[in-house]
């Protein structure tokens, strides 16, 4: 089975995509201000 | 932390200019073109964040110091690094008051904060070093600007040590798809931590500036330490995917300190290059100096003298106030407690059961737990206003 993922690329796959998440995440949190706020607890 | 117009990270143009800078640098790929590219890259980022009377400075001063270093009699090279000394420190100390002198018109004035900068006036000071062991022979001015003022570095390091670049100058870098990749996920990886997770998450759900008290103070002060963890360290992975994608070798700054389990081990981990760098360049030369005037009698004593200045210099390094020299003072006595309390477990216990003891899962947890709360309370001791210290 892990070959077969292996053939697929789906590693990178995951890995791109974990970049791609990761980049535009940043990028709308920068884009956007803070999004939570302290609320007191 | 020093640092070059950090919040200047935030904005969109520094990201297109990094975009651009990558591709710049992509496309020469003669070793030449691609040095003279970067140079100029590297003196377009001080334009763009400065004005470009900043930038001729900044240029005017790498010339100095290149100059100085290349002067092939030694006693006009000694004095030339001398008096570049002096000015590299006054623009440094002129950097770091809280207000430029008024002497000063406000055009002129950004120029303190570019050509003082903390990390230029680091590589400065390393360059100055090599210049007087006259290691400097054989580099460009092309190549001094591109030590001296490297883009990706600028915000908050890594300092680079001159060996470590005159050893890596001319080893070529090529590009595999695999590195390439490494390199993105270097990038998001900076990205997510600073943006999401410093910025997004830590700051604005749990930082209140220390104005609460109780329970939640305390866990104010854990996730102070966490905050400006993941915002330090998001800087150097940033750095280290575009030096990845430029082709210019760029030092790791980090080391999974969160989990060091001694003070000692903790600066093995933070700031790795500025830590080096203290070691090169003062905690050795000290040491040295005062084994010698001591004829070699009381090394502890000579070491723990040079631990103390190291860290008082490197917490003034960060700001001149009374909080940094004695932060500086709180990690020096740690070591020190550190490295005597090691040694006394070793003449008590023998060097293997010491190391067991040491290594058992409760004493590591213990340690780790307390060196983290140290790290913790000595940051936050910087970032509580005098005001709130005596409530």
């Amino acid at each position: 089975m892990l070959k077969k993922l292996e053939a697929l690329k789906v590693h990178y796959a995951i890995r791109i995509g974990w970049v791609v998440v990761r980049v535009v995440l940043a990028f709308w949190m920068a884009q956007t201000g803070l999004q939570f706020y302290y609320q007191g607890f | 932390m020093g640092s070059l117009g950090v919040n200047d990270v935030a904005q969109a143009n520094f990201w297109l200019f990094n975009a651009f800078a990558v591709l710049l640098l992509a496309l020469a790929v003669k070793p030449s073109h691609h040095k003279t590219v970067f140079a100029l890259v590297n003196l377009s980022l001080i334009h763009m964040l400065i004005n470009w009377q900043g930038c001729v400075l900044v240029a005017s001063m790498c010339a100095a110091l290149h100059y100085s270093c290349r002067t092939r009699n030694a006693k006009l090279r000694y004095l030339w690094i001398f008096l570049s000394g002096v000015l590299l420190f006054s623009t440094f100390l002129v950097h770091k008051l809280p207000v430029v002198p008024s002497l000063f018109s406000e055009s002129i004035k950004p120029m303190f904060y570019a050509i003082g900068a903390s990390y230029i006036f680091l590589r400065g000071v390393e360059y100055l070093r090599a210049g007087s062991d006259n290691e400097i022979d054989g580099l460009t001015l092309v190549e001094t600007i591109n030590y001296l003022i490297p883009f990706h570095m600028l915000a908050a390091g890594p300092v680079m040590a001159y060996s470590d670049y005159k050893r890596t100058l001319n080893v070529r870098i090529s590009l595999t798809k695999e590195d390439a990749l490494i390199a993105f996920e270097l990038i998001a990886s900076g990205l997510f931590r600073k943006f999401v997770l410093a910025n997004g998450v830590i700051q604005s759900v749990f930082l209140t500036g220390f104005q609460s008290d109780g329970w939640y103070f305390f866990l104010e002060v854990q996730m102070y330490y966490l905050f400006i963890y993941l915002d330090f360290s998001a800087y150097t992975n940033i750095a280290l995917g575009i030096g990845k994608l430029v082709g210019v070798h760029t030092p790791i700054n980090f080391n999974r300190p969160l989990s060091a389990r001694n003070i000692v081990v903790f600066w093995e981990r933070w700031h790795i290059s500025l830590s080096q760098f203290i070691r090169r360049n003062i905690f050795i030369p000290i040491q040295l100096t005062g084994l010698r005037w001591s004829g070699g009698s009381r090394p502890s004593l000579v070491a723990s003298g040079a631990l103390l200045v190291s860290f008082l210099l490197c917490g003034l390094w960060h700001s001149l106030s009374w909080q940094f020299v004695i932060w500086g003072c709180m990690h020096a006595f740690a070591i020190m407690i550190c490295i005597t309390y090691r040694s006394a477990l070793v003449s008590k216990l023998g060097r293997k059961q010491a190391s067991e003891f040491s290594n058992h899962p409760v004493i590591s947890l213990l340690a780790t737990i307390m060196t983290f709360e140290f790290v913790a309370s000595s940051l936050a001791f910087l970032a509580i206003p005098v005001s709130q210290m005596w409530k």
